[in-house]
């Protein structure tokens, strides 16, 4: 048993369901209130990302500003679709509002696309590019006059080691792929500079952990575990998130009007409560989330941010709300978590079992089977207990 | 007759678009087989027809049973697979050798490996057109060729070889010229049963597990299986053919009323195929039409009401739905295989989820419950896709509306589903429940139909008239 | 009464409005006998078709791009023998069944002397038999499926296909990188796939043993850090991505940072091969091989430099080998059309007998020529590696594949 590969899996499960966990509030809250299939959530997540590269890579904000900006704007689009798309529907059919929710998806989808159709990333590494001059004096050590270590094009990015004193600004260069990377120091008014992701999220929180791992080959292979920050961070912010929000839903008086309107939104209204106030702020809270899911996705993967991005995992997540019981904020973290360990698991050890069960499989690839198993999963638990894990009968027919 | 009368009469609408259809359909060979709207018109017309059967058969399960069914597409696809597939499958290669080059046969490592013997023939060869020939017999044979052209030096060597005969092919594969037994008018209409006897049968096993689910719980399980099917299409290659989908192509595409494309009598066969598809959507109208004022049709109609009242009232609630499911996979299994030979190339990608979901648009917008909404949802949205395909082209633009020679004017492709989500948005804005709702305000039922129902003594009637 | 049927009256209208095909507006024109006539008027009209939207519309964005950019400069300089140049671009959404659509209604606009595209080889073949009953040239500039030329007559490409690319990259693992063992990761559609096989196929034949597969779908990646730890518990010597460059980018930064494995070479095929994967996967990228047609190097042609400074000039960002490749082939046909008219029956046949280096036409990627099939054996595959963020020539940058 490798047990590297083994714990390298269960943190890419625990990192995938963070995720999902954090779009599936959206879709459950929602859910609960107004028996909204919301398909546009996915978008909302996406346009979080977006945003977030937005935000980071074009107007070179850190990253404590991103966040809440992006939530901000995501809140914003919540309360616009709700407004816009749904409050008009309120008293229609259901499937009048679904067919509004999957053309406001389309909608945002097609928009996001006439501004950018290309990939975005947020980047690793912080770069420099060369402005104007054809050449530019380079020096090999700040501030001494030392001789040209490199010639550089104006097009040329490089990741930039440390920053000089003001003056100068330190730019490693490889020289050849595989080599040590030398350092330049250029005119700070000569280069512009993009900032990356912080470094520290790339770091292992445990170092370099090595499990043996021998196999027919190699007797004495080893693997190496180490846990990033980032996953760590994925975790926390999920978990810090999901808390937060199970106060505000229990212990604030929003939270209360909420799920008075989730069990009863005419008895709601009676009582003084302003149904569609609390309808409006349950789509910005849903809102917000799935622009932190959005950022913790650009900053775990690194990139793949587009226009279609929000599809899929929106329909898992949705999956994740429904299999959890839909309307329970614990549901929507049990199903999320599960989901994630199902695609996780079986992407990491599908070949490996069926191969070894069935031998005569081996040319098989199985792995590409690990969203059809999440459904399945979904569904196995979906027709044994028809609310939900967490769900009880009569819960959605509020 | 009073014009909403008749805008209310799902007949009056088969009506309409069935003239229309032959309007605007291909000529007949007297008249030379041309078209009021070109081959790209019929062609819309064409999917617009097979997207109604989808539209007619969906709406058994949501419009008369009152389930969200998000997983329709599962059926499109395996209707067509279920043709496709049956049509290459049973292709038959042909007896007599073929001479192929050496060089295209492709032998493993361990192949190579065996000992040279020309006396071991005759090689059976598979053909992969993505790298060549795989060799299935006559291997030593194969080895020895090899050696016999490394050492005579030819230039460009070539080899006899049989094409292999069973039955298990890589779908999607050409392997020859030759005949098969759904090749014929009579045996495409079986192949387009059996599909449709697939697909109903995947519908009753897909309804079994989830008969106790009701509402979204019931949507998202279908979109479960659908995604799930997708998967499996996608991965299956040998069944499916995998990422690259089947093929039909001339040999394979049956003849249709002794027309046969492969020999230049495309136009003729495109007439017979028009009019097969028109017949489709008839029948599949008068059967749906049937089945709604059948007592089956009302057993369906107080599921939709209150399925614990129908069950109250003695409504065998899991037949009804089953049959429902049966049903409606029967008409999607039909006209996805219809679909497989519009399309000619059938892959994964119909079976995708949004796939269901523009099916169940079509439903909702034509107006829930009814068959003429389905009717005019298919012809609207899909007519309208393509119209923004028209109008993305600034020359077309130009040329239609007699703009300025210059005019650049045009709706950028990457807006058209912008504008197919805004229409969807506006028009649930505007009106909820569909262009042409089910009997709604006035449109109740009378009173002498009502007394009628009373009279009838219809399960329906008892927990119908508290429809909350 | 209401007003509200008179909606669906209007709809049924716009439906049918939606009917007629431009086919009436072109004058039933068709071409004149001397052959050298445009259809209608003044015109030349030639059709684009890519993936705009869609899983792979970055794609499409780039291919449109480039067209624009070509039908601006022809038309600057006076179009095709003094006639304007028109392009229709059209959109397949990466779908086959969109891609038979779109093909329909091409074929059936006279206009039209010819297509560039489609993009993804599952299109390319969907298309292909409608263009090949019409009589229609599709010239694709991106497809590499193996059978997509050899099956029509009508279609033809400019760059290699799969079969002589899986080679190139089986031999070139095995002699240029010393692979014991190889992972394929490869995309689960058309161009993915049939190149995983081949390469597969391949890999059987020299003796390089396969460690594992991991297929994924571009829009549904799902978690690209999970993919990386399954290919590296297969523990392969080299990864080849057959794939494009947004899913190549994630896994590499991913088995580089993630993961911090980096005795592993990444060797991509040339779906790989753009700017964005640099972009993308940053210094991470370093030292990834792709194997590619053609690249922008300091060696370049004249003709390369030029159209790079007027994409930068007209869009701010470099263009990626689609993008010239389709830059290409419409050059290619221009010259077509200049030499025997935009009647399609001709163009076919100019195209078919451009079979030698000095019948083709030299372009941007170099020189494009035909074999029997319609295949481009002018161009062959070559590997460059990203070194400081820059694809240059690998060492070496090409092994013997007979």
């Amino acid at each position: 048993m490798d047990w590297g590969y083994f714990l390298k899996t269960l943190c890419n499960a625990l990192s995938e369901g963070s995720v999902y966990a954090l779009i599936a509030v959206g879709y459950t809250m929602v859910y609960g209130i107004i028996k909204l299939i919301n398909f546009a959530h996915g978008e909302v997540y996406m346009i979080g990302a977006m945003t977030s590269v937005w935000l980071f890579v074009g107007h070179q904000l850190p990253l404590v500003v991103v966040v809440p900006l992006c939530m901000l704007i995501c809140a914003a689009l919540g309360l616009f679709l709700d407004t816009v798309a749904y409050k008009p529907l309120r008293g229609s059919t259901r499937l009048a509002a679904l067919i509004t929710a999957i053309g406001m998806s389309l909608i945002l989808q097609g928009i996001v696309q006439l501004i950018t159709p290309n990939f975005h990333a947020l980047p690793v590494d912080t770069t420099a590019t060369v402005l104007g001059q054809d050449k530019v004096e380079a020096l090999a050590e700040p501030r001494a006059g030392a001789e040209v270590v490199a010639k550089l094009r104006p097009d040329q990015t490089r990741p930039i080691t440390e920053a000089g004193d003001g003056a100068f600004v330190g730019v490693s260069w490889r020289l050849k792929p595989g080599t040590d990377p030398v350092t330049v120091w250029l005119p700070r008014e000569a280069v512009r500079i993009e900032r990356g992701l912080p470094e520290v999220l790339d770091r292992s929180v445990v170092g370099e952990v090595e499990f043996s791992a021998p196999s027919e080959d190699d007797p004495a292979g080893v693997s190496v575990f180490r846990l990033p920050f980032k996953d760590v961070l994925t975790w926390i912010t999920a978990l810090a998130m999901m808390g937060g929000l199970h106060l505000l839903v229990q212990r604030t008086k929003i939270g209360k009007a909420m799920r008075a309107c989730a069990l009863d939104q005419t008895t709601a209204a009676l009582m003084g409560v302003n149904v569609n106030r609390v309808i409006a702020f349950t789509f910005m809270v849903g809102s917000a989330m799935a622009a932190v899911a959005g950022i913790l996705y650009s900053i775990k993967v690194g990139g793949g941010i587009y226009f279609r991005m929000g599809y899929y995992p929106g329909v898992i997540a949705f999956a994740a709300a429904v299999l959890g019981g839909i309307g329970h904020l614990k549901g929507a973290l049990l199903g999320a978590m599960l989901l994630g360990f199902a695609s996780s698991f079986w992407q990491g050890y599908a070949n490996w079992g069926f191969h070894s069960l069935v031998p005569s499989s081996t040319t098989k690839d199985f792995s590409p089977y690990s969203f059809a198993f999440c459904f399945l999963v979904m569904i196995v638990v979906i027709v044994f207990r028809p609310y939900g894990l967490l769900g009880r009968a009569g819960a959605d027919r509020a | 007759m009073k014009l909403t009368t008749l805008l209310r009469s799902d007949w009056a609408w088969l009506a309409l678009f069935a003239l229309l259809f032959v309007l605007f359909g291909p000529l007949p060979p007297a008249m030379g087989l041309g078209s009021v709207v070109g081959d790209f018109g019929v062609q819309v017309l064409l999917t617009i027809m097979i997207y109604m059967i989808f539209g007619i058969g969906l709406n058994i399960v949501i419009g008369y049973t009152g389930l969200l069914d998000l997983g329709y597409a599962s059926f499109m696809a395996m209707g067509a697979i279920v043709v496709a597939a049956g049509l290459v499958l049973t292709q038959q290669p042909p007896t007599d050798p073929l001479t192929v080059p050496l060089g295209d046969l492709r032998l493993t490592q361990e192949q190579r490996a065996l000992e040279a013997n020309s006396g071991a023939g005759p090689i059976v060869v598979q053909y992969r057109p993505d790298w060549g020939y795989d060799v299935v017999g006559g291997v030593p044979a194969a080895v020895a060729a090899l050696q016999r052209a490394e050492e005579s030096g030819e230039a460009e060597p070539t080899v006899q070889v049989m094409p292999y005969a069973g039955l298990v092919l890589p779908v999607g594969q050409k392997i020859a010229k030759g005949t098969h037994p759904f090749g014929s008018t009579g045996g495409f209409l079986v192949l387009l049963l059996i599909a449709g006897l697939v697909c109903a049968a995947f519908g009753v096993l897909r309804g079994i597990p989830t008969l106790r689910l009701t509402g979204d719980y019931y949507a998202i399980v279908t979109l479960g299986i659908a995604e799930i099917v997708y998967i499996t299409i996608q991965n299956e290659g040998w069944l499916t053919g995998g990422a690259y989908g089947i093929k039909l192509d001339g040999e394979t595409i049956p003849q249709l009323f002794g027309a046969d494309p492969s020999v230049g009598q495309g136009k003729i066969w495109l007439f017979n195929f028009y009019y097969l598809v028109l017949a489709a959507l008839v029948l599949a109208f008068v059967f749906c039409k049937r089945l709604e004022q059948s007592r089956l049709g009302r057993s369906w109609a107080a599921i939709k009401a209150d399925e614990v009242a129908a069950m109250a009232s003695g409504i065998d609630v899991k037949q009804a739905k089953l049959l429902a499911f049966l049903a409606s996979g029967f008409l999607g299994g039909v006209g996805g295989g219809l679909y497989a030979l519009k399309l000619t190339t059938v892959t994964h990608a119909q079976a995708e989820v949004f796939e269901s979901i523009i099916v169940v648009c079509f439903l909702v917008f034509g107006g829930m419950g009814t068959i003429r909404g389905a009717l005019l949802g298919a012809a609207m949205l899909q007519g309208l896709a393509e119209f923004l395909r028209l109008l993305a082209d600034p020359y077309w633009v130009r040329e239609t509306f007699h703009l300025a020679a210059d005019s650049e004017l045009s709706i950028p492709n990457e807006a058209r589903m912008l504008i197919y989500g805004l229409m969807l948005v506006l028009l649930m804005r505007f009106r909820p429940q569909g262009l042409l709702p089910p009997r709604a305000g006035s449109d109740a039922p009378s009173d002498a139909e009502q007394a009628a129902w009373r009279a009838a003594d219809s399960p329906l009637f008892k927990v119908g008239s508290e429809t909350a | 009464m209401n007003r509200w049927y008179l909606a669906p009256l209007m709809a049924l209208g716009l439906t049918l409005c939606g009917c007629p095909t431009p086919t009436d507006s072109g004058g039933g024109g068709g071409t004149t006998p001397d052959g050298g006539g445009a259809p209608s008027g003044e015109t030349l009209r030639i059709a684009v078709a890519g993936p705009l939207t869609g899983d792979s519309a970055d794609i499409g964005a780039s291919i449109k791009k480039a067209a624009q950019l070509w039908e601006k400069q022809t038309n600057a300089e006076g179009g095709i023998g003094g006639k304007k140049v028109e392009l229709s671009i059209e959109d397949d959404k990466g779908l086959p069944n969109e891609a038979t659509n779109v093909a329909t209604k091409i074929a059936s606009d006279e206009g039209i002397a010819l297509v560039v595209g489609h993009f993804n080889s599952s299109c390319t073949k969907a298309a292909r038999a409608t263009y090949e009953r019409t009589g229609i040239v599709e010239f694709t500039p991106g497809s590499t499926n193996v059978t997509i030329c050899k099956e029509s007559p009508w279609t033809f490409r400019n760059l290699y296909h799969d079969g002589t690319q899986g080679i190139f990259m089986a031999r070139y693992a095995q002699k240029a990188l010393g692979a014991k063992s190889v992972s394929l990761v490869y995309e689960k559609d058309e161009y993915g796939t049939g190149l995983k096989e081949s390469v597969a196929a391949e890999c059987a034949e020299i003796g390089l043993t396969i460690a594992g597969e991991a297929g994924y779908q571009r829009g549904r990646l799902g978690d690209p850090k999970q993919l990386a730890t399954t290919v590296q518990g297969q523990k392969p010597d080299v990864i080849i991505i057959c794939g494009l460059y947004s899913g190549a980018a994630l896994l590499t930064k991913a088995i580089r940072n993630d993961l911090n494995w980096t005795d592993v070479k990444i060797f991509g095929s040339d779906g790989v091969m753009n700017g964005a994967l640099v972009d993308t996967a940053g210094e991470t990228a370093e030292g990834i091989m792709v194997v590619t047609p053609f690249f922008f190097s300091d060696s370049a042609s004249d003709e390369a430099k030029a159209f790079r400074e007027a994409f930068r000039k007209e869009y701010g960002s470099d263009p990626d080998t689609w993008a010239a490749l389709t830059y290409d082939a419409l050059g290619m046909a221009a010259k077509g059309i200049a030499e025997v008219g935009a009647d399609r029956k001709a163009l076919r046949d100019w195209l078919a007998g451009c079979t030698s280096k000095d019948k083709g036409y030299t372009g941007v990627t170099g020189v494009t020529y035909f074999d029997e099939n319609g295949d481009c054996p002018g161009k062959p595959p070559m590997v460059v590696v990203v070194n400081n963020g820059e694809f240059q020539a690998a060492d070496p940058p090409s092994v013997p594949v007979d």
